[in-house]
């Protein structure tokens, strides 16, 4: 394997166990992802449609 | 039974605290659904509340450590539609009848507890729950 590959393959390999990591530890999800636009979308139009299902109410 | 002659703007200080039943359902985390608005409670606790007395752990600063605690008056309560149904202030302000478990009502803090109005004892703290389980824990009180 050439060495460009071996550095495709290991930041491959950090984007899979962060992810993984982010699941396991109940990590808050990025507020980006509640809306079903996507973050580069938002950026620009600063348009949010929220995603189907059940969201924590910010009320106590 | 001032519960009974004054509204609940008219009440002093006291009174109002003291109509709270302490049931501890207005503190459980809620879930709403994006599509419908719908609410759903749910069996965990806000991180203030203390599971074995179903009180604020610190009430007088609740605002400071859970941003989100609405503080409950009779203006913004018309608006906090996910108020429980026992509530004794939503009761009051429909013009309804305290509840026979209600401790002005009866004079104790148990049967509020016996009658299964409580959350004392059932509910788990949010600290201890993850954020994506709380679909899990959706319970209807």
């Amino acid at each position: 394997m050439s060495r460009n590959m071996w550095i495709l393959a290991v930041l491959i390999s950090v984007l899979v166990i962060a992810s993984i990591y982010r699941e396991q530890s109940g990590m808050k999800m990025p507020d980006h992802l509640n809306c079903k636009e996507s973050m580069f979308e938002q950026m620009f139009s600063d348009k949010c449609t929220p995603r189907t299902g059940l969201k924590k109410l910010k009320q106590n | 039974m001032f519960w009974k002659t004054k509204s609940l703007k008219d009440m002093n200080p006291n009174e109002w605290e003291s109509l709270c039943d302490r049931c501890g359902k207005c503190c459980v985390v809620k879930l709403e659904d994006y599509d419908t608005q719908e609410i759903y409670y749910t069996n965990v606790s806000c991180r203030l509340l203390c599971e074995k007395t179903a009180l604020c752990k610190d009430y007088v600063n609740r605002k400071t450590f859970v941003p989100d605690c609405k503080i409950l008056s009779p203006r913004n309560l018309k608006n906090l539609k996910w108020m429980p149904e026992t509530c004794a202030y939503k009761i009051i302000d429909q013009g309804g009848q305290l509840p026979k478990w209600h401790p002005l009502v009866c004079g104790n803090n148990e049967e509020i507890v016996k009658s299964g109005n409580s959350v004392k004892n059932r509910v788990t703290n949010e600290l201890k729950v993850k954020t994506k389980n709380l679909p899990n824990h959706i319970y209807n009180w």
